[in-house]
């Protein structure tokens, strides 16, 4: 197997006249824990529907734990983890059961080891699945898309939903039971902050298409915020990788997605460097998403 | 041992991890020794990636602030100030950009700054170095 | 480890704890209303019977289809259940069979209750409406011939008209949908069969009136009353029908397929 874990290339879908992802290129090493990032309806839910061969992209290939979702489906399932989006189980099972359930579909399925899981996670196996607090819920999800032993995880959006307490709870038990155990884990969310202490890379998808893909110090390092003296914007045009320009008062803050490409263009300006800010992962985020590179009048 | 990440801070997570450990070494919670989390228990507790934590541990290994005992796991580091000079610098300016900040949104001269920074250090008996 | 590798073992088991309490209650009240409907002699053996296996039968396909997969998708169950690795298709076919093994097990139920009952009292008698009765003198006193074809027919074409219904709910959203939808194809499927006495097969006044409602919902009454002397012709119009009523949607359907490609 290559060093990568899921490869996507020039992947598009359409639903009707929506171009929902317009040729996403991903890599996501083994090994690694990778943060998928963008806003709601951005097209993170359906890049991972067609990673689980459940839906069929309309151009691009790709390839899950090493075999092409498309045309077999159930095979990149069980090599898998996933967990959804507000997963709902089964309310009406105890935890023992759903366990047993889950286990008839996965030839590799450890049950002492889901139980085990249940016990260090404070889960009752007698507990009725209805009853769990959601962040019980959650660990439990994570345990069913454990117990198998997959080497890839994807979890979408695991998240959303749970209290802060619980969330914090709930990437302990990531750090602590995945990245341990040396599962490559890719997870989408919309909480950049939540998760960016988690991620060794991130993928920004905006309007289908991955607009940065790194790791998050790399990010960090190249994404830049100036500050000039001089709005010109004609020549800030010219600033190779700009994002985002904002006037304020009389100081006007650029933000270069390269900082080493944009710096020499940037002196030229006028920047003279002592205000050159780093930003944190929220802010670099919304510089790709929302940047406008006009100079409002 | 406690450390707190701040996710919203432009500082980076093994920045702050780095930071808040030699913070502690300095001002003597922690004392030469002292035993500290593995990197997996660490990664676990913040909770962060635990290369995140790997590359802190390593940094601060180079700077001679710990020292990792292969089998039996990391301490903080015998002996000496547990900072170099110029990492001492740095800290110092630092402080000192937030004053000089203020001053000016204050309005106050020079003289008066430099005035109100001796009196601070008259205040303060020199600590006798170790 | 322990070996826990059976698929079609864990669909079926979920499938069943699910619908048992819906198989419950229909064998429950179906069973109970065929035995004490023959039993009481209050009308005609063969009318009871008729009215289980007629209208309660739909009511039962209703019931049945409508709990395969809507509640699922209500609840959100239904993502969880198509992303565990199991072929879609293997998934729908145990979901429709435990459906209509509850279905053909109500009927056989109800049809053995008629049965004990019809023996211990009352007399039995085909077809379901003497006085307008098609003479098959084969069965004629044949009281197990009879209820074996009646419960065979009934079987037949419930499962029939249950997978159709299976089929139209996979969409359903909820159960109150899949339900109303259910009574709406219920409706449509009754009206259009009522428009067969019109060629003068079987003729009564009411279903008379039936059919000329009904053939207002039908696009090709035009020409079934342009044929409505000639009796082949209207058969045939009236066979098309449902191949309007489903070739509209397949069209639909193969132009948005065709433009998403």
């Amino acid at each position: 197997m290559s060093d990568a874990m899921i490869e996507i290339h020039g992947l598009r879908k359409r639903f009707g006249k929506q171009q929902v992802l317009d040729g996403v290129d991903l890599t996501v090493p083994t090994g690694s824990i990778f943060g998928f990032l963008g806003l709601n309806g951005a097209g993170k839910t359906t890049t991972i529907s067609i990673l689980l061969g459940l839906m069929k992209a309309n151009e691009g290939t790709c390839s899950v734990a090493g075999v092409d979702p498309e045309k077999d489906p159930v095979e990149v399932r069980r090599r898998i983890g996933y967990m959804a989006e507000n997963q709902t189980m089964y309310g009406w099972m105890r935890v023992q059961e759903i366990i047993d359930w889950c286990g008839g579909f996965y030839p590799t399925w450890d049950t002492g080891f889901a139980m085990d899981l249940c016990r260090q996670m404070g889960l009752s196996a007698d507990a009725k699945v209805g009853t769990l607090s959601k962040g019980q819920s959650s660990k439990l999800a994570l345990i069913l898309a454990l117990a198998h032993r997959p080497k890839l995880v994807i979890l979408d959006d695991p998240v959303l939903g749970l209290d802060p307490l619980a969330r914090r709870d709930f990437l302990r038990d990531v750090i602590g039971q995945l990245q341990a155990r040396d599962v490559t884990v890719f997870f989408s969310s919309h909480l950049l902050y939540e998760i960016e202490p988690i991620c060794d890379y991130v993928a920004i998808l905006h309007q289908g298409k991955i607009v940065a893909c790194d790791t998050v110090d790399a990010l960090r390092e190249r994404v830049r915020c100036v500050e000039l003296h001089t709005p010109d914007a004609a020549a800030l045009r010219n600033v190779p990788t700009l994002l985002d320009v904002r006037v304020e008062g009389n100081r006007t803050l650029a933000t270069v997605a390269d900082y080493g490409i944009a710096k020499d263009a940037l002196t030229r300006l006028g920047a003279n460097g002592s205000f050159d800010d780093g930003l944190n992962l929220d802010e670099i985020f919304e510089a790709y998403v929302a940047g406008r590179k006009e100079v409002a009048a | 041992m406690s450390i707190r990440l701040s996710a919203s801070s432009a500082v980076p997570i093994y920045r702050q991890i780095v930071d808040q450990v030699s913070q502690q070494i300095a001002s003597g919670r922690l004392k030469p020794g002292d035993r500290l989390p593995s990197v997996r228990e660490m990664a676990r507790a913040l909770p962060a990636n635990q290369n995140t934590v790997l590359k802190a541990y390593e940094m601060l290994e180079r700077d001679g602030l710990i020292e990792r005992r292969h089998g039996d796991g990391t301490f903080i580091a015998e002996g000496g100030s547990p900072l170099r000079l110029s990492e001492r610098r740095r800290r110092i300016a630092d402080a000192l950009t937030q004053a000089v900040v203020l001053a000016r949104h204050y309005r106050l001269s020079d003289d008066e700054v430099r005035r109100a920074l001796d009196e601070q250090l008259t205040h303060f008996p020199k600590a006798t170095q170790e | 480890m322990t070996k826990t590798y059976h698929p079609i073992r864990s669909l079926v088991w979920k499938e069943w704890r699910e619908q048992r309490w819906r198989f419950a209650l229909s064998a429950l009240v179906l069973t109970t209303l065929s035995a004490s409907m023959v039993r009481a002699q209050l009308i005609p053996t063969a009318e009871s019977v008729a009215i289980i296996f007629g209208p309660l039968g739909l009511v039962l396909c209703v019931f049945m289809s409508m709990g395969a997969v809507p509640p699922e998708r209500a609840s959100g169950t239904w993502h969880f259940l198509v992303t565990q690795p199991v072929p879609f298709g293997r998934l729908l076919i145990v979901k429709w069979a435990v459906g209509a093994a509850a279905l053909l097990s109500t009927l056989i139920l109800a049809g053995a209750a008629a049965y004990a009952a019809e023996r211990s009292h009352g007399n039995f008698a085909w077809p379901p409406f003497p006085d307008k009765h098609v003479d098959l003198p084969i069965l004629q006193g044949k009281t197990s011939t009879l209820v074996l074809s009646m419960v065979g027919t009934a079987c037949a074409a419930f499962l029939t008209l249950y997978s159709f219904m299976f089929a139209a709910m996979l969409k359903a959203r909820t159960e109150l949908h899949a339900g109303l939808a259910g009574i709406l194809l219920t409706i449509v499927i009754l009206a259009w069969a009522a428009q067969y006495p019109m060629i003068g097969w079987v003729y009564h006044d009411e279903v008379a009136t039936v059919a000329w409602f009904s053939s207002l919902i039908n696009p090709l009454s035009p020409l079934m009353f342009q044929f409505k002397e000639n009796r082949t012709m209207h058969a045939l119009a009236l066979t098309m029908t449902p191949l309007v009523w489903v070739g509209i949607p397949v069209v639909r359907w193969l132009r948005r397929m065709r433009e998403a490609e």
